[in-house]
């Protein structure tokens, strides 16, 4: 045999060596080669997720901002805090006063215009006398809205409008005051309107006229929340109810046995919570800033106000889920489940010295509702407490899962659902507008009844005969308001974690 | 088949172009992968590696050539790589920097069938049965096998003349006890 004919002879043998490949090894590589796609898949769904998030930050945010108008027409200053307020600011008035009279006298039409459309602006400022003001001009134009959406059908202007106005020299009285005020001149006093009789009595009757229809308006804004709210509870509701009738999957269930059980599971959710403040995302007027903003008496002998304390920033603390839930099958990649957890949320406030010392004084200008059950008092705004309000929940979980890959020994999973909470204890404060802000602690005016969004996503990391162990990213958005207080914006409980679940597997 | 075109259609991804060109190679593929591995499960692993590589990178694929060339090519890397990499070749698969040309000259007749041949190669320590396969089956010259091993061209040569006479006292033997009762027996 000639040199090299071994090599042939075995490469040429070798070449023609074929095996037929087990079935297994092409629906690997078919799995393998479409995990771009999948990636691409979820990509989608996490910006999907994100923008359902940025939908409902921005539904809240709507929410506070409807609020907070109504907050600027709700006053809640006591006669005694008014007459402190007169005392300290009656040096001003009289030496402003003569500036305002001519200043009065000397108000041009352009200039009524003008302010006019400043006062829309809701410019946070520190001088009462216009804020006051400018509720009521603010007031004014919601009040005719109606009016004013008719005459902006026939094409006609906002200054043309006030012009038109029933009341044209009420309303340029308050306009011109408050134009001058905000030009820094003087404030508005009630010198002013004594030096001009006919245009206090108008003053007088406008404010009334004008405030008792905003009162209207509150009454009506309530209730459409309370609308709101009623209809949005309802959602989940029919989620859970809709899914186990509507899904096709009973068949498919009964053609594997297993299927049918229950699987159990525990789980363990660190994380952190907070309050869902609308002021924050908005950086308008807050609703306690605006609450002390309180409008000139009928006397119009306005002041400036105290310096009040507004509500503390509120930062994320610590909170746990602990719990466990059933869980069965729907079809071969979905599933439903429901639990039993408990779920603890906190928060942290900065607050300044306790004052319990005036939940005694009987004469206290406390709230009613603060001198009822108030205890546990602080004075708000100030920085040498840290104080964290602890909410401890028995809840609800149900949720609708969906398996986003194929691979069946280590699903991903997008879960969705609704959690009912309970509260069953905390030592939250909330906080008042009197004695120029206080926090307290009042638990009647906790909601203690929660209801939830959640959602999160669940990779299986470890999976045996015996149990599925899951890691994953959770979220709950509370639907429910924490707080019944009418001095503090919306705020919603919302809880961001990292969820760790072991699943047992039924034993067949 | 329509090569060109099973290619565009696998390359935009298409299920059923991908699993025809997946069924026309695939048998081939796995005696490749078969004579690198120990075992049917390893030429299976390393076929799977290797598929995925070829759908990933067809569009790389320049025409140049028979595309079974191309796709053999690939199966011999991911077969080097995979012995690379796993714990239950990588011990063995070193070489020495030995230059000792044994003597053998012999060509014997070879009588055997492509799947003997296979499984008397793979009884082979894994270095010598790589360096064969890349040599007298593929056809790689020892310049190339030592660039692809990362070893000198002299010890490419000097293992496989030990593989190629170890190899040669098996077939003169016909020892067949041998070759069932060997270190690395396949399946």
């Amino acid at each position: 045999m000639p040199e090299n004919e071994f090599e042939k002879k075995v490469s040429s043998e070798m070449q023609e060596l074929r095996f037929k490949p087990s079935d297994n090894v092409w629906l690997r590589v078919e799995e393998r080669i479409k995990t771009k796609k999948k990636r691409r898949v979820f990509v989608i769904i996490f910006l999907l997720a994100g923008l359902g998030l940025l939908g409902y930050w921005q539904r809240t945010n709507l929410f506070g901002e409807q609020k907070n108008e109504i907050a600027k027409t709700v006053q809640k200053d006591s006669p005694g805090e008014k007459q402190k307020e007169d005392n300290s600011q009656s040096t001003n008035e009289i030496n402003n006063s003569s500036a305002i009279k001519q200043n009065t006298e000397t108000t041009k039409p352009e200039e009524t215009t003008n302010t006019t459309v400043k006062t829309a602006d809701n410019k946070p400022t520190d001088d009462r006398s216009v804020i006051d003001k400018k509720d009521i001009v603010v007031s004014k134009n919601e009040i005719r809205k109606p009016t004013k959406n008719n005459e902006e059908a026939k094409g006609k202007t906002g200054s043309v409008k006030t012009k038109k106005d029933p009341k044209p020299e009420a309303s340029i009285a308050i306009v011109s005051a408050n134009s001058k005020t905000k030009s820094g001149v003087v404030d508005y006093t009630s010198k002013d309107l004594t030096a001009n009789p006919e245009t206090n009595a108008k003053q007088q009757d406008t404010n009334q006229a004008e405030v008792k229809p905003v009162e209207n308006k509150i009454d009506s804004a309530k209730a459409v929340t309370g609308e709101q709210e009623k209809n949005a509870t309802p959602k989940p509701d029919t989620l859970l109810k809709a899914d186990p009738a509507k899904d096709p999957t009973p068949q498919i269930v009964k053609k594997d046995p297993s299927a049918k059980k229950w699987k159990w599971g525990f789980h363990i959710t660190p994380g952190i919570s907070s309050l869902n403040n609308n002021d924050i995302s908005l950086g308008g007027t807050n609703f306690a800033d605006a609450s002390y903003q309180s409008p000139t008496t009928g006397s119009g002998s306005a002041a400036p106000p105290p310096v009040r304390q507004t509500p503390s920033d509120v930062k994320s603390g610590f909170a746990l889920q602990v719990g466990a839930f059933a869980q069965r099958r729907l079809s071969s990649r979905t599933s439903l489940s429901a639990g039993l957890q408990y779920g603890y949320y906190s928060n942290i406030l900065h607050v300044g010295n306790r004052r319990d010392s005036i939940i005694s004084n009987q004469n206290s200008q406390f709230s009613v509702s603060l001198d009822r059950n108030a205890s546990q008092v602080y004075n708000a705004g100030g920085s040498t407490m840290k104080h964290t309000n602890h909410y401890h929940f028995i809840e609800l979980p149900f949720l609708f899962q969906w398996q986003l890959n194929k691979n069946k020994t280590k699903p991903f999973t997008w879960s969705a659902g609704f959690t009912v909470g309970q509260l069953i204890a905390s030592n939250a404060i909330m906080y008042d507008t009197a004695f120029n802000g206080v926090y307290y602690e009042n638990k009647s005016q906790l909601n203690k009844t929660q209801f939830s969004l959640s959602t999160g996503f669940s990779w299986t990391i470890a999976n045996n005969k015996k149990m599925q162990w899951n890691l994953g990213p959770v979220a709950n958005f509370h639907l429910t308001k924490l707080v019944d207080n009418p001095f503090e914006s919306k705020r919603y409980l919302f809880f961001v974690g990292l969820r760790a679940g072991v699943l047992l597997n039924p034993k067949k | 088949m329509d090569t060109q075109k099973l290619v565009k259609d696998c390359i935009r991804e298409i299920p059923a172009a991908q699993r025809q060109l997946y069924d026309h190679f695939a048998e081939s593929m796995l005696g490749v992968c078969y004579r690198y591995t120990k075992s049917i499960d390893d030429a299976e692993d390393v076929l799977q590696d290797g598929f995925v590589k070829v759908f990933r990178n067809l569009g790389q694929y320049k025409y140049e050539g028979e595309l079974g060339g191309w796709i053999r090519r690939i199966m011999v890397t991911t077969a080097l790589n995979f012995l690379k990499k796993n714990s239950r070749y990588n011990h063995d698969f070193s070489f020495d920097n030995e230059n000792l040309h044994p003597v053998a000259d012999d060509n014997p007749e070879v009588k055997m069938t492509g799947k003997e041949l296979a499984d008397l190669v793979r009884q082979l320590p894994i270095g010598y049965q790589t360096i064969f396969n890349l040599h007298a089956v593929e056809g790689f010259s020892h310049v190339e096998i030592g660039k692809m091993l990362g070893i000198n061209e002299g010890t490419s040569r000097s293992q496989y003349a030990r593989a190629r006479a170890l190899l040669i006292s098996w077939i003169k033997k016909n020892d067949q006890v041998n070759f069932k009762t060997g270190v690395y027996a396949g399946k």
